[in-house]
């Protein structure tokens, strides 16, 4: 059984137009790395949010791990993290603070032992007893994404986690999620940073406009556009090439 | 355990937000004692408190005389004769008034006695006649004696009524006085007896007085402490919307609410631990706003307000009102998506149920339309159970209707909350 099975799943927002996504059809296995491409309002976010249940599909159908997110949300939702393209802390809180309700509401006993050394390893340690909104666009971003891997999900979803990061940090996590990923989490990496996606994952999906235009392993799609970097496929398939 | 995390969440963030902390703790006691302060006037004795009255008596007669008298022996009015040491006239005495300087004139013609006398007269012939004993006498065609009171505009509506009423029981008095003379004179006239008839004692007649319905407190009387403290008590726990509402909305607009969505099976508690976080907070103010009651009114003069012994009804109202206030707060803060909206609504519909619930102006001095929509005020409710419990000494089982419609009121607002929470749960 794959992660993802996702069927011919269109979406229309109400008040909208077109719909937000299109007849998308997609298949993730446990344990890959998938980058989900696109331009701005390409779906992307839309696509998460149905994943995790938190916005219902228009027809078509979804499965995580076997589950309707739509029908058994919370069964899903136990075993998916989501680390949010908007921030989703509590400012007045601090750092630390955050972590260990966050703990709490999943249910879990806050453990410093545990939870320390996550944030040495996203650098925030020294800024733990700070309050969330007095941390940087880039700190609280590190913190969102450390928030939504507390519960241990077997697949974690990652909506653009670099924005607004500097150097250090992105290699931070994206060494973080290398190492995860080889202790067998299955991770979905939506980002514009397309050198990242060419790193880190093992297959990628392009979507415009709702629709997934192209999708492969990242090797097979480089050889088949014959380039060198995924920049170059995303503007080929997308039909923004700068050099036709 | 996750309904604990979040009560200690939500103290953590109130206690860092200074400036909420000032809106619901700070806010509840100015209000309460800036409004018992400046409502204390009207509700204010006025028997040690007298009145200036500017008085011309072109009379000088009867009449004019007992009515100078009478007035000035009440002891609420003062009288003015002159004004700076020149006697006063008709002209003078007007102008004092329409000038503003003082605030009511009164004025008693001249023969003001004598034309009394006169139409007295007439109507004791006219009685006498209706035995045969007299003849019929000419239709009285002149006009009423005239005693004038003018009053400034500004005057309080109560003071004006409570001095006519006055002069007109004063009057009254010397009409039958007067007639009661006149009718004794007539028939001494027709006996030829030299004897005075013997005066009959009205006084003794009818005897207005007043009683407390209840037992156990003396000289109480509604006074502005009495009625301030509670119902702006009221208005101040259901202003809980405010700050509640906000803080959802606060949280739902900076994305921690689509953090909650995220986690499984943390919704309800997430709920139900803002719920009982702000309803302690509502328990608080309700202490607080008691505290200035018993405390610091009295240390700045007006009466100390009374709340009866019985501390477990006070608590049980306090909860009753506390859970639908809070309640209140929940269902508006999930009916409405904008901070703006949401403030706006929840700010204009408590101020509304304030004023048909009687904060502003006792409910029952409200036109009697209003009366009955101030039946569906939770805020009336509370009010009326805060009565209850401090001036009527009521026993469980007499609380039980106010209880039961609070409790109605704050498990549907719950339930309506709920739903729409949830409905913005998945869009
Ligand atoms: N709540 C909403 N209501 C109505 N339309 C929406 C809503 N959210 C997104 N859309 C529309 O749906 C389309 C897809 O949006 P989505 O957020 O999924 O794009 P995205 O690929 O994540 O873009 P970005 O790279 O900018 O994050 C856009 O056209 C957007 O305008
Ligand atoms: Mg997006």
């Amino acid at each position: 059984m794959p992660a993802i099975l996702i069927d011919k799943v269109t979406k229309q927002y109400a008040g909208s137009t077109t719909p937000a996504v299109r007849d998308l059809s997609l298949t993730i296995a446990r344990g890959e790395v998938y980058g989900l491409l696109g331009h701005n309002g390409a779906g992307k976010s839309t696509t998460v949010m149905m994943i995790c249940g938190l916005l219902r599909a228009d027809s078509g159908s979804i499965k995580v791990f076997g589950d309707d997110p739509a029908q058994h949300g919370p069964a899903v939702r136990r075993r998916v993290g989501v680390a949010t393209q908007d921030i989703a802390l509590f400012p007045s809180l601090t750092g630390l603070e955050n972590l260990q309700y966050l703990c709490r509401m999943y249910g879990l006993t806050p453990d410093h032992n545990k939870l320390m050394p996550l944030l040495e390893r996203f650098g925030l340690a020294a800024d733990a007893g700070k309050r969330a909104d007095s941390y940087s666009g880039g700190m609280k971003r590190r913190l969102n994404l450390i928030a939504s891997v507390l519960h241990d999900p077997e697949l974690l979803i990652l909506d653009e986690p670099t924005a607004g990061v500097d150097v250090q940090s992105r290699a931070m996590i994206i060494a973080y999620l290398r190492e995860m990923n080889a202790k067998g989490m299955t991770i979905i990496y939506s980002s514009h940073i397309l050198e990242e996606v060419e790193k880190l994952c093992q297959r990628v999906g392009f979507l415009s406009e709702g629709v997934l235009i192209e999708q492969g392993a990242t090797a097979d799609l480089l050889q088949k556009y014959r380039t060198d970097s995924l920049e170059n496929v995303y503007l080929t398939v997308s039909g923004r090439s700068i050099d036709v | 355990m996750k309904v604990l995390a979040t009560i200690w969440k939500e103290f953590l963030t109130l206690r860092r937000d200074p400036g909420g902390m000032a809106l619901i703790f700070l806010m509840p006691v100015l209000l309460v004692t800036v409004m018992s302060l400046v409502e204390d006037v009207p509700f204010r004795d006025y028997r040690h408190f007298s009145f200036d009255i500017v008085c011309v008596n072109e009379d000088h007669d009867t009449l004019g005389d007992y009515i100078e008298q009478t007035l000035a022996s009440s002891g609420s009015f003062h009288l003015v004769k002159e004004y700076q040491g020149k006697p006063l006239t008709k002209a003078t005495g007007m102008d004092l008034v329409s000038s503003g300087r003082y605030r009511a004139f009164l004025y008693i013609p001249a023969h003001a006695t004598q034309r009394l006398n006169g139409k007295t007269a007439i109507v004791v012939q006219s009685l006498m006649s209706g035995f045969g004993i007299m003849d019929r006498p000419e239709r009285d065609t002149t006009d009423a004696v005239e005693i004038k009171v003018v009053f400034d505009p500004v005057i309080q509506i109560n003071v004006k009524q409570s001095l006519l009423y006055a002069i007109e029981k004063i009057v009254a008095g010397a009409e039958n006085k007067v007639l009661m003379a006149k009718f004794s004179e007539q028939v001494k006239k027709m006996t030829g007896s030299n004897d005075t008839m013997p005066r009959p004692d009205l006084s003794k007649m009818i005897a207005v007085t007043s009683e407390k319905s209840y037992e156990g407190f003396d000289e109480l009387a509604m006074n502005s402490v009495q009625h301030n403290v509670p119902a702006w008590a009221m208005f101040a726990m259901f202003f809980i919307v405010f700050p509640l509402a906000g803080n959802f909305i606060k949280e739902r607009e900076d994305g921690s609410l689509l953090r909650m969505r995220l986690i499984a099976g943390s919704r309800f508690h997430f709920i139900a631990g803002k719920y009982v976080f702000h309803f302690f907070v509502c328990q608080v103010q309700f202490v607080l706003m008691l505290a200035v009651g018993l405390f610091l009114l009295p240390l700045l003069g007006l009466p100390r307000l009374v709340i009866g012994n019985e501390i477990l009804h006070i608590a049980l109202a306090a909860t009753c009102i506390s859970l639908a206030a809070t309640a209140y707060g929940m269902a508006v803060a999930g009916a409405f998506r904008t901070h703006q909206q949401a403030l706006t609504f929840g700010a204009i519909s408590v101020v509304l149920l304030a004023a048909i619930g009687g904060v502003w102006v006792p409910v029952y001095v409200l036109p009697h339309a209003l009366q009955v929509a101030s039946n569906i005020s939770p805020l009336s409710w509370g009010l009326e159970l805060c009565n209850d419990v401090f001036l009527r000494h009521t026993d469980f089982r007499q609380m039980l209707p106010q209880v039961s419609k609070l409790l109605v009121f704050a498990a549907a607002c719950l339930g309506l909350a709920y739903f729409l929470l949830n409905r913005q749960n998945t869009r």
